[in-house]
This record gives C-alpha cells, sequence and structure tokens, in this order.
C-alpha cells in the first residue's frame, strides 16, 4: 500500500506535520476516519468505514465484532502489514513514536525504513494461530534472537541471555531446555507464549493481540489472558485486543469498541458498553451470545438476518436492515454520529441525537395527515 | 446408577477406546493413547446431556464410539430401541449397525465440510431417505421440502448447491439432514462451534424446538461452556479420558465438586467485567493421554491435591442428587460456581421496543 | 428447559438470501463451476480451441490432406516445399497458386535438384472433386478434399524420398499419434483408478502391496522398459494390433503416476466429515465411494490424466522413431520423423523434421489444458 496524494508517495516530513496539535498527553495512538477497502474478484469489499479509534499509554483497549466487521483488517492497518489485503483509502493512522515523534502511519512508506523502524520495537503484534505465525525450521530460540537482534545492536549470546530471560517472563518452564526446541515440540500454548516473548522482546508500547486465545483450550486461554494482563500492568505497555469474544474482551480490556460492518458503533470503557449497552446492536448481541453467567430457560434472542455482504453496504446506519428501533426514513438515509451518552461512552445511533424526539413528532404529524 | 430401563435410552458401560502408537517397519506398540478411559454413563429419554472438557479429554471420540463410526476397545453400548429391545452397540454386526443408523444420527462441527458440495440440498437431504429406502421421487420431494421448512429455510432453495448459503444455513441443511430419518438419539458434536456468534443463538433455539417436535435426545458435545450451560439438562465433564463430573446442569455451575470444574469455570471468561477472575488460574498444561499422571489424572494441577491423590485414583462415586464425581476429597471442598447476572436495558432502547421480542425485520 | 417467554417451538426468522450473486452460481454445478474458472486461463483456452481443431483434422484426414498417405512418385523425390503465392508475372491473382518444379540431377552430387519453373503455374482450388474416392468414417463415400491442383502438384510441406506429400503424410500421422496417446491414458487411467483405489479405500496389507508395486514400476527407466514391451511384439502383426499392443505398452508403464494420486486421493477423502456423514446415514460402501468420493477427486484426476498425455504421445514417437512402435505402412509423426534419423537426410530436407514440429505443438496444447484443468479443478478450494 502506498498512499498517494496527487500521485506522489509522502515522505517523512509529511507525515510528521499531518499531526494536529491538541493532542491529550497519555495519548499513543489515534485513529482517525480509516477507510480501508480491497478488491475481489466480486468486487470491492469496504472493509472499513471511517473509524475513529484512541488508545492512551498503558491502557488496554479491545476491538469486538463479529467475523466481517473489519477488527482486523483495521489491526493490520495500523502497522501496514495489509499487503494485497487492503488498500488505505483515506483517514490518519496517527502513533506517537519514541524515536521519531507523533507520525502519521499511514502515509508512511509501506516497506520503507520508518516503518520498519517501528514494527516490532515500537508496535508489536501476535496473531491467532501461532503454528501459522512461528516458522517451523527455525528453533524457537533463533526466531526472537532475530527480533532482538533486527532492533538493537547486540551480540548473539547476550541477545540469547535476553531470549532466555524473556521465555522465563512469559511463564515458559526450564527456558534454556526449550530455547533450542523447535516449533512442534510445543503445545499450543507454549507456542502462543514463545509469540508473546518475541512480541515484547524489544519492550514495544503498544502491543497489538489479534484473536490470540480462539485455538487455545479454556484453561491455557486464561493462562494467557492473565500474562497479557500481567505485562500490561508490569511493563506499562498498552494492548489493542482483537477478539469476537465478548468475555475475553470483559476479562482483558479496560476500554472497549464494538465494530460492525466497519464501523465503530459503540465505544468506552468495558463496564459502560458491556453492563448498559447504548446500541442496539451491543444490546442484541449481548441478548443473543450464550453466556455461562446467565441462567438456563431465557430463550436466546437471536439478531434477526445475517451480517451482509462488505460488498455492499447498506445505506445510513449499517445495522438498520437488522434493528429492531429502526426509525424509517432516518436510520436508512443518514449515517449516524457518534453520539456522547454518558462521560467517555458513546454510541453511533440516531435514538440519542438530539433531534431524534423532534423527528419522531414530526414523522407522527406526516402520518397523521 | 440405578435407573429403571424404561427411562434410559442409551447406557455406555465401561467403554474403552485405546489408540496403539505404533514405531518402526514392523509396527511394534510402543505405547497407547487412552483416549476413552472406561467410562460408564446413562441417557435418559427426552434429554440432553451434556458432554464438556478441552482438548485430548476424549469427549469426541466418546460420541463418535457410541455410534461406531469407530470401533470401541472395550466395553458396552447398550442402546434401548423403541420396542425395548436392548441392543449392544459396540458389538453389532454390521446390518444391525446399518438398521441402528436410523435411530442414533450425528450433527457435525463443521457446517463447510460435513455437506458434500457436488450434492444439490434436496439431494443431500433426501439421500437418507433413498439410502434407507423409505421413499423416493415425489414423495422424497415433498418430505424434503417439510424438512427444509422445520430447519427455518425455504423449500425453494431445494435444487441448490451448499456453497450458496451462509454457515449457519449450512448447519441448518445438515442438521435437517441427520433428522431426516426421524432418529431418537442425536450426537451433537461442537454443532456451533464454527458458527460466528450471533448465529449459534439461532441454531441453539433450532435444536431445542426440534427436540420438541422430534422427541430427540441429544448427547451435545461441546467445549464452550456457556453453550453448555444454556442447552443441557445434565453435564458430564471429562478430563484425560475419564469423566470427572456427572450431575444436573444447574447444580453444577451453581456448585461444582470436582476442582477440575471449578478451574474450568474460573477459566471461562465472563462477559460481566465485575467479574473477572483474577490471579488465580489453572497452571500447567493438559496431560499427554498416551503418558497419563500417577494416582488421580489432575493432581499435578490441581490445588487441592494430597497425597492419597498421587498414589491412588479415584473412583467415580455417586453422592446423591444424581451426582457422581471423580475425586478423593469431593465431599469436603467448597468450590465456586459462576453467578448469575444481567444485562441492563437502556431507557432509549426500551421506549424504541416493540412489544414482541425478537420479531424479524 | 422451560423457555419463559415463548409460546411453542417457534419458528426461526426467516433465513435471509443466500450470500452468493446470481441464481446462477447457486445453481451451478460443480462442472459449471469449473467452467468457468476454466474460462479465465486464457492460453488453456487457445489450447483448447487448438486441440480440438487436431482432432477434427485427425478425424476427416482425408478431407483435409490433397493427397493420400502412399501416393509415391520418382518425380517428387525430396522436393522442398512449394510457396503459394498470389502474384505473379501477370500481375495479382485472387486465386493463391503454386509454381511447378522442374527437377534435374546436380552434375557433381547426383542428388535430385528443383528449380522454380514459373511457367507451369497451377491454380489452387477449393473443395476440389479428385476422382479419387474415400470413405468418411464408414458411413458413405466422397472424393471431395479441401483443396488440391487439377494438373501438376502441390506440396505445402514438401515431398519425402519416395515422393510422398509431407503434409498429407503429416495429417494422416496425426490420427495415430493423437489417439494412441488418449487411448493409451485411459487404460492408464482404468489401472490406475484399480489400483489406486484399492490400496486407499482398504489400506492395510493390500495398501503395502500396491504401493510396492508402484515403487517398482516407477524404479524402472522409461525408456528401456518402453523398449523392453515394444520389442516384444511380433513383427508380423497388422497395423491394428500393433497400435493396440503399443498403446497396452504405453499405458502399462504410464499408470503409476495415476494410480499414487488416487491412492492418496481415498486416504485423505476416508476421513473427509462429508464421508462419514454418508455412512452415518446408512450408505452402502459402493454408494459412498461412486457418490461421494469418486466425485470428489475426479476432475484432479482428469486434469493429472491430461497432463499424462504429452507424455503417452513423446512416447509413441520415440518407440516409432527407434523402429520399435508403429512401423511402415503404418503413419504416425514417429514414423515420419525416423526417416529424418540421418544427419545427411536431414541436411538436404530439413522438411522432414516438420512432424517434429506436430509432436511439440499437441504436447503444448496438452500441457496448457492440463494446467487449467487443474487449476478449475477444485472449484470449492
Amino acid at each position: 500500500m502506498r498512499l498517494r496524494r496527487n500521485g506522489k508517495q509522502i515522505p517523512l516530513q509529511h507525515a510528521q506535520r499531518n499531526v494536529p496539535d491538541n493532542m491529550p498527553d497519555n495519548r499513543l495512538l489515534d485513529i482517525r476516519d480509516l477507510e480501508v477497502q480491497f478488491d475481489d474478484p466480486e468486487g470491492t469489499v469496504y472493509a472499513v468505514n471511517g473509524v475513529d479509534l484512541a488508545l492512551d499509554n498503558r491502557r488496554v483497549m479491545g476491538v469486538v465484532g463479529e467475523s466481517g466487521c473489519g477488527k482486523s483488517v483495521m489491526s493490520r492497518a495500523v502497522m501496514n502489514i495489509l499487503d494485497t489485503k487492503g488498500q488505505i483509502v483515506s483517514g490518519q493512522v496517527l502513533f506517537r513514536s519514541q524515536q521519531l515523534g507523533w507520525l502519521d502511519l499511514a502515509t508512511l512508506p509501506e516497506d520503507g525504513p520508518q516503518i520498519r523502524r517501528i514494527r516490532g520495537k515500537e508496535i508489536a503484534m501476535i496473531f491467532q494461530e501461532p503454528l501459522a505465525a512461528l516458522s517451523p525450521v527455525h528453533k524457537v530460540g533463533n526466531q526472537v534472537m532475530e527480533m532482538i537482534r533486527l532492533h538493537e545492536d547486540v551480540t548473539k549470546q547476550e541477545a540469547r541471555n535476553r531470549t532466555i530471560q524473556l521465555l522465563g517472563q512469559v511463564g515458559i518452564p526450564d527456558p534454556q531446555k526449550r530455547v533450542d526446541q523447535y516449533t512442534y515440540e510445543l503445545s499450543g500454548g507454549m507456542r502462543q507464549r514463545v509469540m508473546v516473548a518475541m512480541a515484547i522482546a524489544c519492550r514495544p508500547q503498544l502491543l497489538i493481540a489479534d484473536e490470540p486465545t480462539t485455538a487455545l483450550d479454556v484453561t491455557i486461554q486464561a493462562q494467557i489472558l492473565k500474562l497479557i494482563r500481567d505485562l500490561n500492568e508490569e511493563f506499562g505497555m498498552a494492548v489493542m485486543i482483537i477478539s469476537h469474544d465478548l468475555g475475553v474482551i470483559a476479562e482483558l480490556a479496560d476500554d472497549v469498541a464494538v465494530m460492525y460492518l466497519g464501523n465503530v458503533v459503540e465505544r468506552g470503557t468495558v463496564r459502560d458498553v458491556l453492563k448498559n449497552p447504548k446500541h442496539p446492536y451491543t444490546h442484541a448481541l449481548m441478548r443473543s451470545i450464550p453466556r455461562a453467567e446467565v441462567d438456563r430457560g431465557q430463550r436466546l434472542a437471536s439478531i434477526p438476518g445475517t451480517v451482509p455482504d462488505a460488498h455492499r453496504i447498506p445505506s445510513g446506519c449499517p445495522f438498520h436492515p437488522r434493528c429492531t428501533s429502526f426509525i424509517p426514513g432516518l436510520c436508512d438515509s443518514v449515517v449516524p454520529q457518534a453520539h456522547e451518552v454518558e462521560t467517555g461512552h458513546r454510541a453511533a445511533c440516531h435514538l440519542y441525537s438530539e433531534n431524534v424526539q423532534q423527528y419522531r413528532q414530526d414523522q407522527r404529524v406526516v402520518s397523521e395527515r | 446408577m440405578s435407573n429403571n430401563g424404561q427411562d434410559t435410552i442409551l447406557k455406555v458401560e465401561n467403554l474403552t477406546k485405546h489408540f496403539p502408537i505404533q514405531k518402526g517397519f514392523l509396527k511394534r506398540e510402543i505405547g497407547r493413547v487412552r483416549a476413552v478411559d472406561d467410562v460408564s454413563l446413562d441417557i435418559r429419554e427426552g434429554e440432553t446431556l451434556g458432554l464438556v472438557g478441552e482438548s485430548g479429554c476424549g469427549k469426541t471420540t466418546l460420541g463418535r464410539c457410541i455410534l461406531r463410526a469407530i470401533e470401541p476397545t472395550s466395553g458396552r453400548i447398550l442402546f434401548y430401541r423403541s420396542n425395548g429391545e436392548e441392543v449392544d452397540v459396540a458389538k453389532a454386526d454390521k446390518e444391525t449397525v446399518r438398521h441402528l443408523r436410523r435411530d442414533m444420527q450425528l450433527v457435525f462441527q463443521d457446517p463447510y465440510s460435513s455437506l458434500n458440495p457436488r450434492m444439490t440440498v434436496k439431494d443431500l437431504i433426501g439421500e437418507p431417505l433413498v439410502v434407507n429406502r423409505i421413499c423416493t421421487g415425489r414423495e422424497m420431494e415433498k418430505r424434503v421440502a417439510e424438512l427444509i421448512r422445520q430447519v427455518g429455510l425455504r423449500p425453494e432453495y431445494m435444487d441448490r448447491y451448499p456453497h450458496a448459503f451462509s454457515g449457519g444455513q449450512r448447519q441448518r441443511i445438515a442438521i435437517a439432514r441427520s433428522i431426516a430419518l426421524n432418529p431418537r438419539f442425536v450426537v451433537c458434536d461442537e454443532p456451533v462451534s464454527a458458527l460466528d456468534v450471533s448465529i449459534q443463538a439461532q441454531i441453539i433455539n433450532l435444536l431445542l424446538d426440534l427436540q420438541k417436535v422430534f422427541e430427540l435426545t441429544y448427547l451435545f458435545v461441546a467445549h464452550d461452556l456457556s453453550v453448555v450451560r444454556h442447552i443441557t439438562d445434565r453435564v458430564a465433564v471429562m478430563y484425560v479420558g475419564q469423566v470427572a463430573e456427572v450431575a444436573h446442569t444447574d447444580d453444577l455451575f451453581r456448585k461444582p465438586l470436582h476442582p477440575y470444574t471449578e478451574a474450568l469455570f474460573k477459566a471461562v471468561p465472563k462477559t460481566d467485567p465485575d467479574m473477572r477472575s483474577g490471579k488465580m488460574a489453572l497452571a500447567g498444561e493438559v496431560p499427554d493421554p498416551a503418558n497419563p499422571p500417577s494416582g488421580c489424572y489432575f493432581h499435578p494441577r490441581c490445588p487441592y491435591a494430597t497425597e492419597i491423590c498421587r498414589k491412588q485414583s479415584p473412583e467415580l462415586r455417586d453422592v446423591g442428587n444424581g451426582r457422581r464425581v471423580r475425586c478423593h476429597h469431593a465431599e469436603k471442598l467448597d468450590l465456586s460456581g459462576i453467578e448469575v447476572t444481567d444485562v441492563a436495558l437502556s431507557p432509549e432502547l426500551s421506549a424504541s421496543q416493540p412489544s414482541t421480542e425478537g420479531t424479524s425485520v | 428447559m422451560s423457555n419463559t417467554n415463548q409460546h411453542e417451538p417457534q419458528q426461526e426468522p426467516q433465513a435471509p438470501e443466500p450470500i452468493s450473486e446470481g441464481e446462477a452460481t447457486h445453481l451451478a454445478s460443480q462442472w459449471t463451476l469449473m467452467w468457468r474458472r476454466f474460462k479465465r486461463h486464457k492460453l488453456a483456452m487457445i489450447s483448447l480451441g487448438l486441440l480440438v481443431i487436431i482432432y477434427i483434422v485427425a478425424m476427416f484426414a482425408e478431407f483435409f490432406a490433397p493427397y493420400g498417405p502412399w501416393e509415391y512418385s520418382r518425380d517428387y523425390v525430396h522436393m522442398p516445399p512449394q510457396q503459394v503465392r498470389f502474384v505473379s508475372d501477370e500481375g495479382f491473382h485472387l486465386r493463391p497458386f503454386v509454381y511447378g518444379y522442374e527437377q534435374y540431377r546436380h552434375p557433381v552430387t547426383r542428388q535430385f535438384q528443383y528449380d522454380v519453373d514459373t511457367d507451369e503455374r497451377y491454380p489452387i482450388r477449393f473443395f476440389v472433386r479428385t476422382g479419387r474416392p474415400y470413405s468418411v468414417l464408414g458411413l458413405f463415400e466422397t472424393d471431395i478434399r479441401l483443396f488440391g491442383v487439377e494438373e501438376g502438384h502441390v506440396f505445402l510441406l514438401g515431398a519425402d524420398p519416395l515422393g510422398r506429400c509431407v503434409f498429407s503424410r503429416i495429417i494422416y500421422g496425426s490420427r495415430v499419434s493423437t489417439t494412441i496417446g488418449l487411448a493409451g491414458e485411459a487404460v492408464a487411467l482404468f489401472l490406475g483408478l484399480l489400483v489406486g483405489g484399492l490400496c486407499g479405500y482398504f489400506g492395510g496389507a493390500i495398501d503395502d502391496l500396491g504401493q510396492r508395486l508402484i515403487e517398482f514400476v516407477r524404479s524402472i527407466p522409461e525408456i528401456p522398459l518402453w523398449m523392453g514391451f515394444a520389442a516384444a511384439v511380433p513383427r508380423d502383426w497388422t497395423v491394428t494390433q500393433t497400435y493396440f499392443a503399443i498403446t497396452l505398452v504405453l499405458s502399462l508403464v504410464g499408470w503409476s503416476g495415476i494410480g499414487r494420486e488416487v491412492r492418496s486421493k481415498f486416504l485423505s477423502l476416508r476421513e473427509e466429515d462429508f464421508v462419514m456423514s454418508a455412512r452415518m446415514i446408512g450408505a452402502p460402501t459402493r454408494r459412498v465411494i461412486g457418490r461421494h468420493m469418486i466425485p470428489a477427486f475426479m476432475s484432479h484426476i482428469i486434469a493429472s490424466a491430461t497432463l499424462a498425455i504429452p507424455g503417452m504421445i513423446i512416447g509413441e514417437t520415440a518407440l516409432s522413431f527407434l523402429g520399435l512402435g508403429m512401423r511402415p505402412p503404418a503413419v504416425s509423426w514417429g514414423v515420419l520423423l525416423s526417416q529424418a534419423q540421418n544427419l545427411r537426410t536431414v541436411a538436404l530436407a530439413p522438411w522432414l523434421l516438420l512432424p517434429g514440429v506436430a509432436v511439440i505443438v499437441t504436447c503444448l496444447a496438452f500441457c496448457f489444458l492440463g494446467d487449467g484443468l487443474r487449476d478449475a479443478a477444485d472449484p470449492y478450494s
């Protein structure tokens, strides 16, 4: 991906110039109006459509949504590892780099030296399937060492010592033995820990975890989530955790953003959003998923319909075809803004706009005539 | 374990399935994977028994053994036909097993691989009818249309191929195929694990509805405890090929008796942030079924383990209230389950809700 | 399982429209889907068209060839190809024509040489009645050929040492060369399906035996094996008998590749969910294999078989070239090439190598076709 304005690639100075002035002190990452699309044989897929997301230092942000909501694409857009999977069409990914100050990552050349300095060193990522992310032909120790030696000027022995230390920090027993083992010799939980070790090897400011525990057993999942929590608390590393599992988000995150069809429909602290959801989708989702802490006998109220095809996003609010609070004439034509429902809690729904009452009244008058 | 023969539809007695580990040119056996290790269970007619556990616990293997999809190593699987006749599925000959297939069916986990992509929906749902010589031609089409309607799809779609449908719809087709023969007993092997979260509810509701209409008995194999809480009447928790605990679902979730069950409940991420599990994650790895620990298989990871747990393997004991536990200390421990909570409805949302819930748009 | 707020089993909200676009995709069988994917492979489409043309020419060889395969004459020994012209001394002609050649002996080498004789102009006519009737596919007789000259001769690709038209002989030769590849592969396919199927489905000792057999066959070098089998074919057999014998030789050597592939497909399909589902609903073994397993891998196997056909064509060509396969009076490209074995002949009459071009073109066409089939083979992946 290259962001071109008038056909020319934008160099670093421009990337630094794009940043607005009034950034809060503890803000680390600010995604503004991000749009990502890609093409497939059936047409253009609108994966991310105007996402606003802000992440502060030392906080854990959860991004939750079903498949097709664009959360994975968005996470890859942050580090610009979309490759053939997409293009950033517009928007900004503002990141406070320790080395280079505030930067718009979206404008940096895809494989240029600047973004490669940031990847791994300042922003790291772990994925869902460690078996696919780790090399089968290299020892796990060597893979972690590669990460260290890419970014820091250390000898091989120093890197090895750091690696053994890291493996211990992520909870791998007997790290001196494990450092020389191959990926296939480790269990699923161990492999995921190795990935975490690789990710934190250079003490990044931000860790992006894309469904890190989906492939794991529930007790191992709990271990990994606890590990991430501990790393966040001990090292002050900010975390963006992406999952379709609301339970994982509730366990780990401080803040949460709910996504649907490429939009953030609700944002706020995890307590506000999950215990007191304001957006109809969030509410319907909470009602429709089976939850271990809800009694039997309550029939699951499934959300009617299915997620529409991302080639054809519905007009107005993307959720309107399935929404039980649908207001005809408004929800299907006007894209809702994110309204601040309470402090720090935002929902992109017309129900919370000031003029919805007026609109409803107008409608009633019209139909009565 | 006492129950009269009329209520029970299936009785598993000391079922064992070992997979030999072979090495070398002459295939010498150097070990065995004890996938299912001396399991005994009862399933009553009309109930839904949940079978939960993590990977390697043997729940899938157990389900497949019961249906004779794989050959058990030893033990009995007693199935009670509608006329009361008792059949040992484990030892039945091929002809009998084919006849039993009408009564016992399987719903697969992955709707993308369990439907032959080269057959139309009509052929897929009608195949059981054709193969068992129940009906063909127009009669078959009518039955298929009826089944399609019962799983919530439109009969006009029956000439389409599976690739035209989404995951949830495919699973409906697969379910229609399983109930085509009007079975009495259905093993559901993780039927919603491969589906999107919001679709899971639809399929779970469908399974519950069908159970009422067709008077089905379910063996519900799952790893997702949340789903299990919703759909099952009783639950059996498995660990490394053995049954750790059996109880009624409500009892189990409110108050487990086996430390592993408690650990599972603690590990399940809850959607209520106030219920975070805190620092007590279960340590260690799931043991290798080819080389399980001595004594009680759970003792290396059990926070309550004592000397006897290391030396002696506990039996699956009846502790009253229809509960059975495999633990030396079951009566003495005071374990915690999962509390119940709920989601608030914002005033703006409730003002705009129509009067009936779950209406289709 | 009490449902607090619902009445008796209710219909779930109707599942909405399926996801794919267009009725056509929903109702499309696997062959339709395969065809659509195949169409995108331009080279494969062109190759398919080319092969169709080649086989039509082979079927109606008598029509397309201006001369019979054995029509010889001393007057045309080693005659070079005649150029088709439109312009003569008299100007432009709409009807193409060729100039005759005047034969003479080179004073020193005593070889036959040819000079263009502009006095002899032979206009080429199309759909000529030649007076030499032939039977079309054994159904009816006619004597019309695509093109020819009323007097003189038209040798588009020159003549061979016996004065026979190379162009016509290549066309007649295509009959044997192109069909022997198909026939050989068909038999190899049958053998491979049989052995591979038995191995893959039953496993155990049968599998071990079958695999050792496959490995044994594959470990012997191909050309000596062909030669060994072919040498066993009696010399006095008729053309037809030799044809079938060579087909058998080729397939006995070539089945092992298909056999291995079929075996591995069976092994992997045995574990597939939909195969287990078929067994679960009570389908007998023959239905599980015939209705579920075989259709699942047939397209892959056909793609592999298509890719193996060039090997068979080259095999027959090589054997005939060496004199071990088809022999005169049979006409195949290999037989034609056997006349180009020595360097002197090739230096004198290089157009005798043109049957090789025919082999290359046909083999390439099959390769690209097989490539396209392989890409289209699994429309569900």
